[in-house]
């Protein structure tokens, strides 16, 4: 045994280096003391082969070095506790459904001999599980949703039945609008111009697209869209779950395969419902899961009788809100290829959000935006407005005008809101003049950064990419979904806690979306109060070693 | 000094009840599900008591770590 043990595997690295690679702290069990054992026995690694070197472990060498995505799994007792807690709910729930009839509730009258019009099973879950802490969702707001939103108060007296307003208002800070760039104002170049548009075109438009509600600035609109992009063409409609919705159904139809992630939105499906089409699901984000996906599609082909797709769609969101995750394009753009499928690419959460332009995934990982076929996206999160928009090849518009239901049947977009998007995206393409844009992308950039790393910092178990704008923190039960909005609320931070339906059972969340308009210090006062919640509620569930190092605001080289 | 027991029983209480989901339900609910957990603990506790050492002697002398008459009468109906 030499008393000179060679550094391997970087195993032996000095304490700094240890606390940035999440996996090296991992293997040598969390205790970062970078001290070196002579005799063979480095760090604690007993079982070695001669001279000192340490037994080489394979995973070793097949993981990347940096990995910026975590999906901490959850621990045994929380699952426990979680499934309990339910299952008392439930119980509670009949119980109280069998002793108790509700004062304040719809039922329906006359029905003997009837099928109840209702699913029981919402109905029941409605009264008995969400009632209980409904005063959490659907608050009402008193001023726009800016960085800071004001709310109204209300009591409940009567746990959740009935709701009154004490007549005080509160302001807070606003961490739960999708306001990623800060345009949620009613101040300064968006608001003025929307008005001028007012006063020109007036607020309603009473037609569809095909008949009389063309009006000149939802071709500007368009125009601008598509040189936003970069793609050759673009078409917008006035509301951005429609847009998934309805134009889906034009461009598959039975007979196409539809490969859709686990985890897409309510939209998404429901416009893969309408079509008709096969649809298959492949594990979240999982590129081998829909890699198998498209191979025995395209070896196997329609279920009896053997016959090739006619189509095969890959459906993906481009930042997935429940998750905070970012999908995988470079791999999913090469698996299009290799299987000839196309792409669908859901950007409502990155237009705007993601990349260095701030022109969505495609420019996060710097790929064309030519090598997807569909760009779809919405103007809500970040350019402040309503709407949605699909982009592509001009051909594709083309048929989209013609052949969609959305633009067939439903009103087009108010002139007000159109200009507001106008506006907005000429700020972030800097053709105001302004370096206006360019600082809101990189101040989202930095704000999402820290705020995640200080939270990984804490001990709490978040979802998702770094670089992903939407920070869910996981609570797993759902008492503490409740309890957490409550006291952050009193603390005057307003944030979304999402349960079952809209996430799987267990995984219960509070989900933080951060903006540009956030300063750091209104960030480290939130983190203030969250660290002292996380204390409070018992919030720390994360296993993972913890960086000691302190984090710093807008490093520059975090910016790649 | 009370106060501070107090105010620590009374944490702990709270952070039972979020990790049990109690905090979510109306009073009558909480004390109707406190006393069914009591109820159970208690008869844990009460059958433990009753029958457990018993129990635990008995098999300890079956695996002949401590002899007794029990133990030799064991033996001597069945000889192994």
């Amino acid at each position: 045994m030499t008393p000179n043990p060679r550094p391997l595997h970087s195993r032996v690295e000095p304490s700094s280096n240890m606390a940035a690679n999440g996996l090296k702290c991992r293997l040598t069990g969390g205790s970062n003391n970078g001290k070196i054992y002579t005799n063979g026995n480095i760090n604690g690694i007993k079982n070695h082969t001669q001279n000192g070197h340490a037994k080489i472990i394979p995973e070793l060498k097949n993981t990347p070095p940096k990995s910026k995505e975590s999906f901490e799994p959850v621990p045994l007792v929380t699952a426990v506790l979680t499934y309990l807690g339910f299952y008392l709910l439930m119980v509670l729930g009949y119980l109280n459904q069998l002793l108790i009839t509700p004062k304040a509730v719809a039922s329906e009258k006359n029905r003997p001999g009837y099928v109840p019009l209702y699913d029981s099973f919402e109905q029941f879950y409605l009264r008995y599980v969400y009632r209980r802490v409904r005063d959490c969702w659907n608050m009402p707001i008193c001023s726009v949703p800016g960085a800071w939103v004001t709310l109204k108060d209300r009591i409940t007296r009567d746990y959740g039945w009935t709701f009154e307003f004490t007549g005080t208002k509160t302001k807070c800070l606003n961490l739960g609008s999708y306001n990623y760039l800060g345009f949620a104002e009613n101040t300064g170049p968006c608001a003025e111009s929307s008005s001028e548009a007012i006063r020109q075109y007036g607020i309603g438009i009473c037609s569809t697209r095909q008949e009389l509600g063309t009006l000149p600035i939802h071709v500007e609109l368009e125009k601008t869209t598509a040189r936003f992009l970069g793609t050759e063409d673009a078409i917008t409609f006035g509301m951005g779950f429609a847009t998934n919705a309805l134009n889906i159904p034009s461009l598959i139809s039975k007979g196409c395969l539809v490969a859709s992630d686990e985890r897409n939105h309510a939209s998404l499906i429901l416009g893969l419902r309408l079509s008709g089409a096969t649809i298959r699901v492949f594990k979240h984000n999982n590129m081998k899961s829909l890699k198998n996906l498209l191979h025995n599609a395209v070896v196997y082909g329609q279920p009896r009788t053997r016959r090739p797709w006619k189509k095969i769609l890959i459906v993906v969101e481009g930042v997935y809100s429940m998750e905070g995750s970012v999908v995988h394009l470079p791999e999913i753009i090469e698996l299009k290829k290799k299987y000839k499928a196309y792409l669908y690419l859901d950007e409502a959460h990155s237009t705007g959000a993601m990349g260095p332009r701030g022109r969505g995934v495609a420019d996060y990982y710097g790929i064309d935006p030519k090598e997807v076929d569909i760009l779809m996206g919405t103007f809500t999160k970040s350019f402040g407005s309503a709407g949605g928009y699909i982009a592509g090849s001009k051909k594709l518009i083309d048929f989209l005008k013609v052949n969609s239901h959305a633009s067939c049947y439903a009103a087009s977009m108010s002139p007000p809101c159109a200009q507001q998007i106008i506006t907005s995206m000429k700020i972030i393409m800097g053709e105001d003049g302004t370096s206006e844009g360019q600082r809101r992308i990189s101040q989202l950039a930095r704000n999402s950064l820290y705020f995640r790393r200080r939270l990984k910092q804490m001990g709490v178990i978040t979802y998702g990419h770094d670089d992903s704008p939407v920070v869910p923190l996981l609570v797993y039960m759902h008492s503490k979904i409740g309890s957490v909005v409550r006291a952050l609320r009193e603390r005057k931070i307003a944030v979304v806690g999402v349960g079952f339906p809209a996430t799987p059972l267990m995984e219960g969340r509070i989900r933080f979306c951060l903006s540009a308009a956030h300063t750091k210090e209104a960030l480290d006062e939130a983190l203030e109060v969250i660290e002292e919640m996380a204390d409070y509620l018992g919030l720390r569930y994360s296993q993972l070693p913890r960086p000691t190092e302190p984090v710093v605001y807008g490093a520059e080289d975090e910016l790649e | 000094m009370f106060e501070k027991l107090r105010k620590w029983l009374n944490y702990w209480y709270f952070r039972y009840e979020l990790i049990t989901c109690i905090h979510m339900f109306e009073p009558w609910e909480k004390q109707l599900i406190n006393s069914m957990i009591l109820f159970i603990i208690a008869l844990v506790t009460y059958s433990s008591y009753v029958y457990l050492p018993h129990y635990t002697m008995s098999l300890l002398q079956y695996v002949d770590i401590f002899k007794t008459e029990i133990a030799n009468d064991l033996h001597r109906d069945n000889p192994s």
